[in-house]
């Protein structure tokens, strides 16, 4: 193993150790099991049988906390450093700013993916259990397209913890995503609707904005449509790639002119 | 072999001038301290010392190389003023964790790690995390982390902050330890007792600039003075000595 | 006693306190309190919000009958009980058994394409490949996964009418639990009685679903009497009129099958000094036709 990768490999492991061993994941876990276990056993009406509103909300939960998880680590990837001056023990190792950027940004990736396996798994298995299929392709695309939204999530986070205050980052990023994910697809079309300067404002946001709305499979999944061509699902991916790779070039740019 | 050197280096904060020309060098094998009252530039030294930032002016070399580049730090260890290490990490992991980042293969950094938990005494809170250490505890973890790759400068930052007065002995004898095989130290620091028994060299600087430097043995002079009146009457002096046209601000021989 | 024991011991005698308190104040005050006696925790915190989040998961319901895609020009049951039957025969097709009223309409009818065009862009032609557009509804059965969202609609806001039909309409049509809709629909008229829409379906599952002509005439009558009140609004007494030309014929319809054509031509004229143009004159002329009477 390289240098590199080593060091890289020892970055990331902090960012995954401090999410297990903070325990959000077991909070965020249990309060996914008090929401959908009365809704797995109501019956609306004293009618059984409706399912898609429990994938519903176990997706949208999903959804719901994995943006909270990618962007909590992601921001605080680096204030946390800078308030207990970790930062320069880290630095005075023969590492350089952007390795530990780029193991910083693994060990996120990596901390938030792996929360969302879990979730997966544990909603294949309960949508297996209740509806006799098990983790059916339009699953597995949701699942790969939802890291796709982690990557440029904890991009996101990431340039956003360098160059704002943490409470700022949260907030602006979670709102753009968030904002992102409601009126992505209509951007383009709310702008053709406006007049000048805010035609301009929201044909950039439309162009330069993070289409997180593109790794959005929940309607496929709940609503048992086919799954997309998987020519589609590697553009989006790609997509992700692109934008992470873009938000990472900024935030090591950023990264080397931070004065601590 | 000189182990730092600055030369004629500054560096301005906005409107504030944190170093104004300073140039000293630190040789090999000898315990340097760098003394100074607050906001006197130390950290801002150290922090160009470490490729932190670039000085504005002047040159700064560490074993020869450019700090800035990530390879000359293989040899310096680093122990920064009151780090609050990752309190969810026990010192092990700690220990590991920097081990990774120095790219050290791991059964060394497990050797290093025992070795070196053993030596600053955090034995049986080994398995503690570290938000339950005391600020002491959180000190010595800081000083096997500066040594944890065996480096060849051990920087540190104010270094006896917090530490109990046993712990004090054994950092003293650590230190001491280390000049023996051979290590530089550059350590800065307020305790002026401390530093007169372990320094052989020491740096006093006021506001930026370098007041004096040179032994212990050339502090003294008439064996009549400590570090400490010596400190002062360098503070309080300086500005005197500077308009008499006395060296200020430049290394003695 | 020790602090500790005694702060367990004070917290438990507070605990109890509370508790009995809760439960005697009540009692005690009964009518006195601010709370109209009835009003849940969700009608207190809400307020007048609760009918706009009703309606908002109403429409997450019709989303649900679509396969989840949005704003398709087609409901589940857009105003059925104002429109559903207009221009029908009624022998001939208006009120069979089991016969949906008029619950699945398209605004524009025959287009079930794709509702969001793709092309005008990557980002559009990605969208719409991610975001399924085709036109699909939900069929018998399946439409039980509507129910949840009609549940909360409903027990949202009592106000809510079209939730109560639309829930009414798929218990006892498209899942035949007709005593079920029933049962939705008695509580809808209990919470909210000034509305004759819930009446009037109420009255329409009797005849059509549960064949109880007593009661279905009942409905069809308390429908009508709550449609008389003059309405400052155009468009609500455009929807009365035609909902009480309806329920006038349904009267007539049912006072034709016990032979009482009397009471048949009683409504025809009732339905003429309403709306002489309106079909269900002309449906009510039939019904009397077919009888073998003329209207005088």
């Amino acid at each position: 193993m390289s240098h590199r990768v080593c060091q890289i490999k020892a970055l990331a492991g902090l960012s995954v150790l401090e999410l297990y061993r903070r325990k959000d994941l077991i909070v965020v876990f249990v309060l996914c099991a008090v929401i959908l276990l009365p809704l797995m056993v109501f019956t609306p009406f004293g009618v059984s049988g409706a399912s898609r509103y429990v994938n519903e909300m176990a997706l949208l939960l999903v959804w719901l906390f994995s943006l909270v998880i990618g962007l909590g680590v992601s921001a605080r990837l680096f204030p946390p450093e800078f308030e207990s001056r970790t930062i320069y023990p880290m630095l005075s190792k023969p590492v350089a700013r952007g390795t530990v950027l780029a193991g910083k940004y693994a060990g996120a990736l990596a901390a938030s993916v792996s929360a969302l396996a879990v979730f997966y798994a544990a909603y294949g298995l309960l949508a297996g259990v209740r509806q006799g299929v098990w983790f059916p392709a339009v699953l597995v695309q949701a699942f790969a397209l939802h890291i796709g939204f982690l990557a440029v999530v904890t991009a996101l986070g990431l340039l956003g913890s360098l160059v704002l205050t943490p409470s700022a980052n949260l907030t602006m990023m979670g709102l753009t995503v968030t904002g992102m994910l409601f009126f992505g697809q209509r951007l383009s079309a709310l702008a053709s609707a406006q007049a000048w300067p805010g035609r301009t404002v929201l044909t950039l946001l439309d162009w330069f904005g993070p289409h997180v709305e593109f790794f959005d499979l929940r309607q496929r999944v709940v609503h048992e449509w086919p799954p997309i061509g998987w020519d589609v699902c590697l553009a989006v991916l790609a997509y992700a790639a692109g934008y992470a790779a873009l938000c990472l070039m900024v935030a090591a740019f950023a990264f080397r002119k931070k004065r601590f | 072999m000189e182990v730092v050197k600055l030369e004629h280096v500054s560096k301005t904060f906005g409107t504030v001038k944190a170093v104004n020309g300073l140039t000293l060098t630190v040789r090999q094998g000898e315990i340097f301290g760098f003394l100074g009252t607050n906001g006197a530039g130390k950290t801002t030294t150290i922090k160009m010392l470490l490729g932190f930032f670039r000085p504005d002016a002047g040159q700064v070399s560490v074993l020869g190389q450019n700090p800035g580049d990530p390879a000359a730090r293989r040899a310096i260890g680093f122990m920064p003023e009151t780090a609050y290490y990752y309190p969810y990490l026990n010192v092990r992991e700690l220990l590991a964790f920097y081990g990774g980042l120095c790219g050290m293969a791991k059964a060394d950094i497990r050797r290093r790690s025992a070795e070196l938990i053993a030596r600053v005494g955090l034995e049986e809170a080994g398995g503690r995390l570290l938000r339950h250490y005391s600020k002491g505890m959180l000190q010595r973890a800081g000083i096997a982390q500066a040594l944890l790759h065996d480096p060849d400068l051990l920087i540190l930052d104010e270094p006896l902050t917090g530490l109990d007065p046993l712990a004090r002995i054994r950092f003293r004898d650590l230190i001491l330890d280390l000049r023996r095989q051979g290590k530089t130290i550059f350590f800065s620091s307020h305790d002026l007792s401390e530093s007169e028994l372990i320094c052989d060299r020491v740096a006093i600087l006021k506001q930026g600039s370098l007041v004096w430097c040179g032994t212990l043995g050339e502090v003294a002079g008439d064996g009549q003075q400590n570090l400490e009146r010596i400190f002062l009457k360098m503070l309080g002096d300086a500005p005197a000595r500077a308009v008499a046209g006395e060296p200020v601000g430049e290394e003695r021989p | 006693m020790s602090g500790q024991r005694l702060q367990l011991w004070l917290l438990l005698v507070g605990a109890g306190v509370a508790v009995a308190l809760g439960r005697a104040i009540p009692v005690c005050f009964e009518g006195r309190l601010p709370q109209t006696p009835g009003e849940d925790v969700l009608s207190l915190i809400l307020g007048d919000a609760r009918l706009e989040l009703s309606r908002a998961l109403g429409e997450k319901a019709e989303e649900y009958f679509h396969g989840g895609v949005r704003n398709l020009n087609c409901t589940i049951h857009s105003d059925a009980v104002g429109r559903g039957h207009e221009g029908h025969d009624a022998e001939a097709r208006g009120i069979k058994e089991g016969e949906p009223h008029g619950a699945h309409q398209h605004g524009d009818e025959g287009e079930h394409a794709s509702g969001h065009a793709p092309g005008g862009g990557l980002w559009q032609w990605i969208n719409a490949s991610v975001h399924e557009q085709a036109h699909r509804h939900l069929e018998g059965l399946q439409m039980v996964e509507m129910l949840p969202w009609f549940w909360a609609a409903c027990r949202l806001s009592a106000k809510n009418t079209q939730a109560y039909e639309s829930s009414a309409y798929v218990l006892a049509y498209e899942l035949g639990k007709p005593e079920e809709g029933v049962r939705l629909l008695e509580d809808g008229i209990r919470k909210d009685p000034a509305k004759p829409e819930l009446d009037f379906f109420l009255g329409e599952i009797y005849f059509s679903k549960l064949r109880d002509m007593r009661r279905a005439e009942a409905c069809f009558v308390s429908a009508r009497e709550k449609c008389l009140p003059a309405q400052r609004d155009a468009a609500r007494a455009e929807e009365l009129l035609r909902l009480r030309l309806r329920a006038v014929f349904y009267l007539g319809y049912l006072a034709k099958q016990r032979g009482d054509l009397d009471r048949v031509r009683l409504c025809l004229n009732e339905a003429e000094s309403l709306a002489p143009q309106h079909h269900t004159v002309r449906d009510l002329r039939v019904l009397l036709e077919k009888s073998g009477t003329k209207n005088q």
